[in-house]
């Protein structure tokens, strides 16, 4: 996994949660990890 | 959308708790899953991480750090599950498709894992067998049984089965098995359960078993062979001196059984083997050993005698059994036996000198008869190794040249002419001297030298009869003896048509003196055979009549020129009157079947005066001429003629 960017799905319906994640999941400035955000299941599965 | 981990909150609106987890796995199958759950909703991420979730995070006590090393972990974890995964279906699959059983227990001894070959092997389902003690499943005789823990505790080297294990099935039906145990360790190397390997090796063992009979026994009739003779006669000496008990070795030859696969073929001679092996079997104890030692040879070891009588005992047993007829393919067939007795430790100390003695007694009461036993004496030693040392001679005597025909004049009784010669086959050896036909002949016929040798004679008789002519003597019959085995050997009238043709010689001045005995078996051939001489115009004359079966109805079945009469009944003359008679009537038969009668053996001159007051065509024996070298036969015929011209 080194070298690249590790891809992150999130299903979060609470938008706040979702972006404090988000934030978490940035912090290390280093290989930050793309993160793709999904609010419902339906949205995560299609 | 590829993604490496998935965070999911287990409180979606559309997919809730478990759920979402069943969801989101259906989804992307192989993607490691880190559920998001409230601080109450600790129980559903429980339940989740066993339905395959990596790990859960409760929200409000999430830091960056944490979050972090979850979803790195959760990665790892998952990529280190497929692998063992990957492992353990390898492993599974390997298992279950290799040929061998294989069971592994925990510490135990509690079964963790049966490949499909240990469940069929065992007569166990898996599924019944998983959890059970190993010695339930994996039950063996228990002579043979490991001890729980066979496998050395730290040891990797397996332990093996016992080499003959055998294998109690759950239907307890019996399979041979063989394998091996092994100790498995964990990453401390402490013992954790075992693996046992095993196999089903009854057919081999089978097969091993085959093989190791067939060694030992006689393919034909199942005997224990020489081989195993000679071991249990060693064993029974080493035994006997403890026991204060004798053995003893009963040899036997079956008489004439050449004459019957000569003439019923080798298929019936077999059949007549086994018939008489088992009549052996029968009429010994289990104790004793019957082997079979080679063509019609056989042996019986009779282990703890108390008395040689015991052997006597047997051995008369033995003759009177096989004696009886034997039906095979609907025949009747009679054979008599001869049997040589020797008793250890008198007749010899180890199992070598027993066999050969007793096979020393059994020519001994061949010698004397036929169809009876002889003990063995050391005396007999000295004419065993006369007959070994003919055997031995006559082998080469051929090539030597060591062999010569005389001839015995045949007289016309009326006129005193000599209208015949006898060819007689006459053996001198270099340092044996002149060796009597009595002595060789019976050898030459054991060791299947008859055919050569009467090839041989056949060939000079037929150049002789032309020599004499061409050296201008009157033509002279030459007559020479046909045994049955030549009588009936393949080549036989090709051969006689071509010597006939190589001398140049008329058919009419050969004739081939036949046994009765050569007649009466393969009848319809035979007078086939005899018909083609016939009609060639070589004659055929019935030997010894008188001695054997003489049978009238053998004389009008085959087409027979000549019948001569034995010299025992010749010598009866000056006998009684019911003697007289009987020769009178022979001749006077032969004369109204018109065959021509000679006299064979005439000694004396009452003897002929009788024949030829009798009306008997010819004579030969003493009285007329002993058998001499060619040339002296020449010399005969020419005084014979200047006598009867004279």
């Amino acid at each position: 996994m080194s070298g690249t960017a590790l891809r992150v799905l999130l299903i979060e319906d609470n938008a706040a949660d979702a972006r404090l994640l988000q934030e978490m999941l940035r912090r290390p400035a280093r290989q930050a990890p793309q993160v793709t955000c999904c609010q419902t299941m339906q949205d995560a599965e299609s | 959308m590829t993604v490496d981990v998935i965070l999911l909150d287990l409180g979606l609106p559309d997919a809730g708790g478990l759920e979402a987890v069943r969801r989101a796995q259906a989804a992307a199958p192989r993607v490691p899953l880190v559920v998001l759950t409230g601080l109450d909703d600790e129980t559903i991420a429980a339940q989740a991480l066993k339905q395959g979730a990596q790990d859960y995070l409760i929200k409000g006590e999430i830091e960056s750090r944490s979050l972090m090393r979850a979803v790195r972990y959760a990665i790892e974890r998952q990529a280190m599950d497929e692998t063992l995964f990957g492992e353990r279906e390898r492993a599974q699959v390997t298992l279950n498709s290799i040929a061998d059983a294989v069971i592994s227990t925990d510490l135990s001894g509690n079964i963790t894992f049966i490949n499909s070959v240990a469940a069929g092997l065992t007569g166990w389902m898996v599924v019944d067998a998983i959890g059970r003690q190993w010695v339930e499943v994996l039950r063996l005789r228990a002579e043979e049984a490991p001890e729980a823990g066979a496998a050395a505790p730290r040891s990797t080297a397996a332990a093996r089965l016992s080499p003959n294990s055998t294998l109690i099935r759950r239907n307890d039906t019996e399979v041979s098995i063989e394998g091996s145990i092994a100790a498995m360790h964990d990453r401390n190397g402490d013992p954790m359960g075992e693996v046992m390997v095993f196999r089903d090796v009854s057919e081999m063992r089978a097969m091993t078993r085959r093989i190791a009979h067939s060694a030992q026994h006689d393919f034909l009739t199942g005997l224990p062979n020489r081989m195993l003779f000679d071991d249990r006669l060693a064993s029974a000496i080493s035994i006997a001196p403890r026991h204060a008990k004798g053995v003893a070795v009963l040899f036997l030859d079956l008489d004439g059984f050449k004459h019957v696969n000569d003439s019923l073929g080798h298929a019936m001679g077999d059949k007549l083997l086994q018939s008489v092996g088992r009549r052996l079997v029968e009429c010994v104890r289990t104790s004793d050993t019957v082997s079979r030692m080679g063509g019609d040879e056989f042996a019986v070891l009779l282990s703890e005698v108390e008395l040689s009588e015991d052997a006597a005992i047997t051995a008369r047993r033995i003759l009177s059994a096989i004696s009886k007829p034997h039906v095979i393919d609907q025949h009747d067939l009679r054979i008599s036996a001869s049997i040589g007795i020797s008793v250890f430790p008198d007749d010899g100390r180890d199992a070598k000198a027993l066999l050969q003695n007793a096979d020393t007694a059994m020519y001994l009461a061949k010698e004397s008869g036929r169809q009876g036993y002889q003990f063995f004496r050391p005396s007999m030693n000295h004419r065993a190794k006369e007959r070994q040392s003919i055997e031995e001679n006559l082998r080469h005597a051929l090539a030597r040249r060591e062999f010569a025909v005389h001839y015995q004049p045949k007289v016309n009784l009326r006129t005193g002419a000599i209208v015949g010669a006898e060819a007689l086959l006459r053996w001198t050896h270099p340092t044996l001297g002149r060796v009597s036909p009595a002595a060789f002949i019976p050898a030459a016929e054991d060791c299947g030298l008859m055919l050569p040798i009467g090839k041989w004679v056949l060939q000079t008789a037929c150049e002789q009869a032309r020599a004499w002519l061409d050296a201008g003597l009157p033509p002279i019959v030459v007559s020479v003896n046909v045994t049955a085995m030549q009588f009936r050997a393949r080549d036989f009238l090709d051969d006689v048509f071509g010597m006939l043709r190589a001398a140049a010689l008329d058919p009419n001045l050969l004739e081939l003196e036949l046994p009765e005995s050569a007649l009466i078996k393969h009848g319809t051939s035979t007078a086939a055979s005899l018909r083609a001489l016939r009609a060639r115009g070589v004659r055929i004359a019935l030997d010894d009549f008188g001695t054997g079966f003489a049978s009238v109805s053998n004389l009008r079945r085959f087409p027979v020129d000549t019948l001569k009469i034995d010299g025992s009944l010749i010598h009866l003359i000056g006998g009684a009157d019911s003697d007289l008679r009987l020769i009178g009537a022979l001749i006077a038969m032969a004369r109204t079947l018109n065959i021509r009668v000679v006299a064979e053996g005439v000694e004396t001159l009452a003897e002929r005066d009788f024949l030829l007051g009798h009306q008997c065509d010819d004579a030969q024996g003493y009285y007329f001429g002993h058998p001499v070298p060619p040339h002296q036969f020449s010399e005969l015929v020419r005084v014979a003629q200047g006598l009867v011209a004279s």
